[in-house]
C-alpha cells in the first residue's frame, strides 16, 4: 500500500472479533438500530449474530442451494435465495412465511421498505411486493430482462430497479406505469442517492450511468477498466464513490457536477475495487479489494487512506454498523470480522 | 486445464437431435464428477433438479455493437452465484437451445473478466441428428453455425441412417468444420470423456493429443485398390464436370488393399508433385510412378487401354470422385468393383456459406507482418470467422506459438519447443464465405 511509508501514515483498524462461519457469505445486514448482525451463506444458511460481540445467537438452513440476498428490517428479517423463494424470518429465527418467486428461477434481490411494511423480491424478470405478513400486494409488469437490482426510496413508497435495457421507478401506490430510464446496455448495480434526485448504475460494458429524476438529464461516465460493481452514495448525497479499477472514483454531485469535473481520486489498493459503503451519516467510505486490504477514507479531508487492514482472503461483503464507527467484512474463506476505527 | 478453473461444455444442437439424452447420460453415469446444468429449455429433463439451474437466455450487446463483445448476462450472473455454493461443481455444462448461436456463450468466457479468471471453455459439442440434419444443413444457417463451431461433433442416431447416408454427411460436416472431432451414436451413447474435457480451446492439450491437427489434402480426390491379373484392362469415362482428370496407378503389397497406408498415400502425393505425361486415347497408361494426364479432348465416353504387367494388387488415384465421370475399370470379365475405395475429397469442396481452410506451410512467419495480417482480417471478416486454431513456427524463436480464436477474439502463447520435429505453420479458419486462395496468399505474405 503506497500510503504506508508516507509521514501521515493511516494508522491500522482494531480489530473487535472475528468469527469462523465456515461458509461462503453472500449476504449481510445489519439491524436498524445495529445491535444485531445477519448473514446469509452459499450454503444455504442464515446465520445472526449479536454485533457487538460477534457471539452467535441462531443458525439455520433456510435455502437449500444457496442465500442470495438478505434485508433486515424494522420488523422482521428476510431473505432469498437459489431454491426459488423468499422467507420473512422473525428476529428468534422462526421462517413465518415462504414466498414463491416466479417459476423455478431464483430469487436474486429482496429489501425492506424503509418503514418494514413491504417487501421487494425480484425472481427473473418480476419484482413481487408483499405484505409484512405475507400477503401478496402486487407483482410488477415483466423487465426486458432479468432484474439486477433493486432499492427502496427513502421517503415514498416507491422502487427502482436495474436491467439490461435501463432501469425502472415504480410507484407501488398509485399502480401506474413504471418510469423507464432507458440505456442500451446491461446494468449490473444500482445505487439510488439518499435524496431521492439521481438514479446510478454501473453497466457491464464498464461505465457508470446516472439519471436525474427531476429533469430526466442523464449522463455517463465511461473508461473504467473493469465492471463497477459496486457504487456508494455518501448520506448527503454529494458524493457518488465507484469502484471498476484499483483507483475509486468519487464524482460530485454538490456542485454543477459531476460533468465537467474531475473526480475525487482514491488510490491505494493494488487490485480491483470490489465493495465500497459510505457512514449513514459521517462522510467516511469503506473500501474492500482484491487485494484483500479495506480501506476507510475521508475523501472530503484528504485522498490518502486514514485506516486500514487486511483480510485473510479475498473481501466477500463490507458494511458500515448503522451508527457506531465500525466496519464488518466477510471474505470468501468464511471469516466474519468487525473493525473499530482507531481513536 | 489451467489450476483452479472449472471447465465448460456448451452443448448446443436442434431441438430433438438428442441433447437431453445425452445430458442424462452424463448427468447420470458414475464419473464421480458434480456437474451443473443450466438449460434454456423447460420443462422435459427428467434428473436431479438440484443441478439444473434455468436461464432465461440472455444476449447483451455492449454499447460499441461489436459481435465479439456480445455475451450471455445470464451466464455471468448464474455462474458467478454458483461459485458460492458450499458443494462445489467440477463442472459446468450450459445447453444453448436450438436456434442459439454458440458464439455468445464462448465469448462470455474470453470477454467478462469475472468469468475468465474463473472458467474455462474446454469445448462446445455440437449434437446433429443423423436423419434430420439433411433437412437442414445446407438451408439453415443456424445448423452451419452449430456444426463451424463445434470442437465434437456427435452424429447421432446413426440407426435411422443408411452407412452411405451417414459417410456422406460426414465428409459434408468435415468440410466445414476440418477441426471437430465426429463421433457416431445411437442414443447418444458417447463415452462420456469425448464430450468432457476435451480442451478445444487449450491448444497445448490439443497438440498433446494429436501434434498436426490438420489432415493433410491430398491432391487426388479418390483412391481405390483392384486385384488385377496380367493382361489388358480399360479405364472407361464419360464427360465430367471439371476440364481435367489425371490419374495414378501404382502396384502395392496385398495387404494394403483393403486400407492404403500413409506411406503409399505419399508416394502418390510424390508422383503427383512431378509433370504429367499425356495419355491418347490410342495410348496406354502403365501402372508405376507416373501421373497421367487423360486426354479429354473429345466428347463423350472415352476408353483408355492399361496394361497390367504382373498379376497383383494396384492402387488407382484419381484427380476427381470416379462417379463425376461415371469412371469405371474393367477387365476381360467385365466391370471390376474396387476391393476398398476412400474419398479425399473434403478437403476440396467449396461451400460459399460455411467451410473450413487449412493453411500448412513451410518456413518461419514474420511475428509483425503476422499480427498485421491477422488484425486487419479479423477486423474485417471477423464476423465471418466462427472458429481458427494456429501452430506457427516464429522467427526467432524455438517454442511454436499457438493461437486459437472466436470471431475477433484470439488467445495466443509459446507452447513446447520445436526440437527435432520439422517447423511446419498450420492454420484452420472455419467460417462464412471464406477465400481460400486469398487466405494463403495473405499468409504468405507473412513468411519471413
Amino acid at each position: 500500500m503506497p500510503g504506508l511509508s508516507r509521514t501521515s501514515a493511516p494508522r491500522e483498524l482494531e480489530l473487535g472479533y472475528r468469527v469462523a462461519l465456515d461458509d461462503y457469505p453472500t449476504a449481510v445486514a445489519f439491524s436498524p438500530t445495529g445491535d444485531r448482525l445477519l448473514v446469509g451463506t452459499g450454503g444455504g444458511e442464515l446465520a445472526l449474530f449479536d454485533a457487538a460481540t460477534g457471539k452467535e445467537t441462531w443458525r439455520r438452513s433456510v435455502h437449500p442451494g444457496g442465500v442470495l440476498s438478505v434485508s433486515f428490517g424494522p420488523r422482521a428479517i428476510a431473505s432469498s435465495g437459489q431454491d426459488g423463494t423468499a422467507r420473512i424470518v422473525s428476529p428468534t429465527g422462526d421462517v413465518l412465511h415462504e414466498l414463491p418467486g416466479v417459476g423455478s428461477g431464483w430469487v436474486e434481490h429482496i429489501a425492506w421498505s424503509h418503514d418494514g411494511k413491504l417487501l421487494a423480491a425480484a425472481s427473473g424478470k418480476f419484482v413481487r411486493i408483499w405484505h409484512d405478513d405475507g400477503s401478496p400486494l402486487l407483482e410488477t409488469q415483466p423487465h426486458a430482462s432479468t432484474v439486477t437490482a433493486l432499492q427502496w426510496g427513502r421517503k415514498r413508497a416507491e422502487l427502482a430497479t436495474s436491467c439490461y435495457g435501463g432501469a425502472y421507478l415504480w410507484s407501488i401506490q398509485s399502480g401506474a406505469n413504471p418510469r423507464h430510464l432507458p440505456f442500451k446496455g446491461s446494468l449490473i448495480s444500482l445505487a439510488w442517492s439518499p435524496d431521492e434526485r439521481v438514479i446510478a448504475c454501473g453497466s457491464q460494458d464498464c461505465s457508470v450511468h446516472f439519471w436525474r429524476l427531476d429533469t430526466g438529464r442523464d449522463s455517463e461516465m465511461t473508461g473504467y477498466p473493469f465492471k463497477p460493481k459496486a457504487l456508494a452514495w455518501d448520506a448527503r448525497a454529494s458524493m457518488l464513490a465507484t469502484g471498476g479499477d484499483a483507483t475509486i472514483c468519487i464524482w460530485e454531485f454538490s456542485g454543477k457536477g459531476p460533468e465537467g469535473t474531475r473526480p475525487i481520486q482514491l488510490a491505494a489498493h493494488e487490485g480491483q475495487v470490489s465493495a465500497l459503503t459510505f457512514h449513514s451519516r459521517k462522510a467516511l467510505l469503506a473500501s474492500a479489494g482484491q487485494d484483500m486490504g479495506i480501506i476507510v477514507w475521508e475523501p472530503r479531508r484528504s485522498t490518502e487512506p486514514i485506516a486500514f487492514s487486511f483480510l485473510d482472503d479475498t473481501p466477500a461483503t463490507l458494511a458500515w454498523h448503522p451508527e457506531r464507527e465500525a466496519v464488518v467484512t466477510t471474505d470468501v474463506s468464511g471469516n466474519l470480522a468487525s473493525w473499530r476505527l482507531p481513536r | 486445464m489451467s489450476e483452479g478453473k472449472i471447465p465448460v461444455t456448451v452443448l448446443t444442437g436442434f431441438l430433438g437431435s438428442g441433447k437431453t439424452t445425452l445430458l442424462n447420460r452424463i448427468l447420470s453415469e458414475n464419473h464421480g464428477k458434480r456437474i451443473a446444468v443450466i438449460e434454456n429449455e423447460f420443462g422435459e429433463i427428467g434428473i436431479d433438479q438440484a443441478l439444473v439451474i434455468n436461464a432465461d437466455e440472455e444476449i447483451f450487446e455492449m454499447n460499441n455493437g461489436c459481435i465479439c463483445c456480445t455475451v450471455r448476462g445470464d451466464l455471468i450472473r448464474i455462474l458467478g452465484n454458483l461459485m458460492k455454493r458450499r458443494d462445489k461443481f467440477d463442472h459446468i455444462l450450459v445447453e444453448t437451445t436450438g436456434m442459439a448461436d454458440p458464439g455468445p456463450v464462448a465469448q462470455t468466457f474470453f470477454v467478462d473478466d469475472e468469468m475468465r479468471d474463473m472458467f474455462e471453455l474446454d469445448g462446445i459439442v455440437t449434437m446433429v441428428d443423423a436423419k434430420h440434419v439433411a433437412l437442414h444443413i445446407e438451408d439453415s444457417d443456424e445448423c452451419k453455425e452449430q456444426i463451424a463451431f463445434g470442437d465434437v461433433i456427435v452424429l447421432n442416431k446413426t440407426d435411422l441412417a443408411t452407412p452411405a447416408e451417414l459417410d456422406a454427411l460426414q465428409s459434408r460436416i468435415q468440410s466445414m468444420n476440418a477441426l471437430a472431432k465426429v463421433h457416431r451414436a445411437v442414443d447418444a451413447a458417447v463415452p462420456i470423456e469425448t464430450v468432457l474435457d476435451v480442451g478445444g480451446f487449450d491448444l497445448a492439450r490439443a497438440l498433446e493429443k494429436k501434434p498436426s491437427f490438420l489432415e493433410p489434402e491430398y491432391p487426388f480426390e479418390w483412391a481405390g485398390t483392384f486385384a488385377l491379373e496380367e493382361g489388358a484392362y480399360e479405364i472407361a469415362l464419360a464427360d465430367g464436370p471439371d476440364p481435367s482428370m489425371s490419374l495414378v496407378v501404382s502396384p502395392v503389397a496385398a495387404e494394403a488393399a483393403a486400407e492404403l497406408p500413409k506411406a503409399v498415400l505419399d508416394d502418390a502425393v510424390r508422383v503427383w508433385s512431378e509433370p504429367a505425361t499425356t495419355c491418347s486415347l490410342k495410348g496406354e497408361l502403365a501402372p508405376g510412378a507416373t501421373r497421367w494426364e487423360l486426354d479429354l479432348e473429345a466428347k463423350g465416353r472415352k476408353t483408355f487401354a492399361l496394361r497390367v504387367p504382373k498379376a497383383g494388387t494396384y492402387a488407382l488415384f484419381t484427380e476427381h470422385l470416379p462417379e463425376e465421370f461415371s469412371l469405371v475399370v474393367r477387365g476381360p470379365k467385365g466391370e471390376l468393383a474396387p476391393v476398398s475405395a476412400k474419398d479425399f475429397a473434403a478437403g476440396h469442396t467449396h461451400d460459399d456459406t460455411v467451410s473450413s481452410v487449412g493453411i500448412r506451410h513451410e518456413g518461419a512467419v514474420d511475428e509483425t507482418k503476422l499480427n498485421t495480417w491477422l488484425s486487419a482480417l479479423l477486423r474485417e471478416r471477423g464476423t465471418d470467422i466462427f472458429r481458427m486454431k494456429g501452430i506457427l513456427n516464429v522467427k526467432g524463436q524455438d517454442h511454436r506459438y499457438v493461437f486459437q480464436g472466436v470471431h475477433m477474439l484470439v488467445d495466443g502463447r509459446a507452447d513446447t519447443p520445436w526440437g527435432s520435429k520439422p517447423r511446419v505453420n498450420e492454420l484452420v479458419f472455419i467460417g462464412r464465405k471464406l477465400d481460400r486462395e486469398l487466405l494463403e496468399r495473405g499468409f504468405r505474405a507473412c513468411l519471413a
